[in-house]
């Protein structure tokens, strides 16, 4: 019995070599980020890439401890956050789909695209300044609104994007 | 169902029509007054803003550096994302480490990042220690403080943030199309670039265009990095036209001005996305 053995081309190996260097200087920032965390200031700038021997964790402990880094807010809000754009997001992204699916109804897939996508896409930081004044001055609520508002129109576009691939 | 569907979609519709094509169309309306944000009098000055924008140097400055970083960025995205979706569909062991390496920094917050990078970039920060260590020190420079290097700076970081967004686009389209067809091309006699060239490349024109269009709309926007990592500076040289907005509207209190330029860059986008959008299709393969 014959064993086929799979050919590897010069090619192959430069793109893997490639895709390793390219991995490894991706991962680069966020391994200095991570170590420099159990690092003192001044073990960071004598030694930045260095790994952290003893680590410490004096830093974490300054950032639960300090009051103006509002930690346990912080937490409770992205606990918060979490949840409520969990269930934004889903229905988004299962409305984009489900519209994009049917092949009936294409021409309100279609002019939901648009109403959302380029409105978002071209939505610059100005216009969400000014949309942010708007909600304080006119709706008398919290500027927060804004951003559920793109989310949902990303996530039915990004629903629509993704069913379009499939 | 059809109607069940469009019922799903009312909720969504209502709330993003509120919050926010109200206040667009508003600041459209501000676009043609001469409010400074602040005081409730302002005046109606026509299409003054609009013919302020073309005597303006420092926004002419803006368009340029945002074009610069929207061609820089957007082409190395995308040609590299293609590439390194198609290596990694190749792939059997270690795929999903990779594409974890590549995704992760746009799963980070935008300001963390520029932070991360400051630290690495600045004069006295990680890359030029890393320089000094490996003996080429020559090399070192001060890649934010300096005029040229600061705006390829605001490149990279850009790069290394969005890379494995579009990565992850394009091999969600590789993975579409049928292996029936790499099998005819083989049988054909097709070579590997063949392959590439008359199916993968035509079978995912519509992830292209959803990738270049969003990576185009991305940096046309770019703000967050460039406000943290150069302030705009040094001089004008890395500031961008949502950077020249947001000034305008909230440092120098002329949110009429701003209005008007944000509602240019809205108009260049759409265009550019409808121009992209007709292309696209007559690239498309049923």
């Amino acid at each position: 019995m014959k064993i086929k053995s799979k050919k590897t081309s010069a090619l192959d190996i430069i793109l893997k070599i490639f895709l390793v260097v390219l991995a490894v200087i991706f991962a680069t920032p966020l391994y200095i980020t991570l170590i420099n965390i159990f690092k003192s200031t001044k073990e960071i700038a004598a030694s930045p890439m260095s790994f952290p021997l003893p680590p410490i964790i004096d830093n974490i402990v300054q950032v639960i401890k300090k009051s103006q880094c509002q930690s346990g807010r912080n937490v409770f809000q992205l606990f918060m956050h979490y949840h409520i754009w969990s269930v934004y997001l889903y229905f988004s992204i299962r409305n984009g789909w489900v519209l994009s699916c049917q092949n009936e109804i294409k021409t309100v897939a279609r002019a939901l695209h648009l109403f959302f996508a380029w409105i978002d896409g071209a939505l610059c930081n100005c216009l969400r300044s000014a949309c942010f004044h708007f909600q304080r001055n006119w709706f008398n609520r919290k500027p927060a609104g804004i951003d559920y508002g793109i989310c949902i129109g990303k996530h039915i576009v990004f629903g629509i994007y993704v069913s379009r691939l499939y | 169902m059809k109607k069940k569907s469009i019922l799903f979609t009312i909720p969504a519709f209502l709330i993003y029509t509120v919050l926010m094509i109200v206040p667009i169309i508003g600041a459209f309306l501000l676009s043609f007054t001469d409010w400074n944000g602040i005081s409730a009098a302002y005046n109606i000055t026509g299409a003054k803003n609009y013919l302020d924008m073309l005597s303006d140097e420092r926004l002419r400055n803006a368009i340029f550096v945002t074009l610069k970083i929207t061609v820089v960025v957007a082409v190395t995205v995308n040609v590299l994302g293609l590439l390194i979706a198609m290596m990694l569909n190749r792939a059997r062991r270690m795929t999903n480490v990779f594409r974890s390496i590549f995704f992760l920094p746009y799963v980070l917050s935008t300001v963390a990042i520029s932070f991360i990078w400051l630290a690495i970039l600045s004069y006295t920060g990680v890359l030029n220690s890393l320089l000094d260590m490996v003996g080429l020190e020559n090399l070192a420079a001060d890649y934010i403080g300096n005029a040229n290097n600061a705006i390829w700076s605001i490149c990279v970081i850009e790069i290394w943030r969005m890379l494995g967004f579009h990565m992850v686009l394009y091999l969600a389209s590789i993975q579409t199309v049928p292996q029936s067809l790499y099998e005819a091309c083989i049988m054909d006699g097709g070579s590997r670039w063949h392959q590439f060239r008359y199916v993968t490349l035509p079978m995912i024109v519509p992830g292209i265009t959803i990738s270049v269009i969003m990576s185009i709309m991305t940096e046309m926007k770019q703000y967050d990095i460039v406000k943290v990592i150069t302030n705009g500076g040094p001089g004008y040289a890395t500031e961008t036209v949502t950077y020249t907005i947001v000034t305008q509207a909230f440092g120098n209190n002329m949110l009429g001005y701003s209005s008007a330029i944000a509602v240019f860059l809205f108009i260049v986008i759409a265009a550019i996305s409808v121009l992209q959008i007709q292309l696209s299709k007559k690239l498309e393969v049923s």
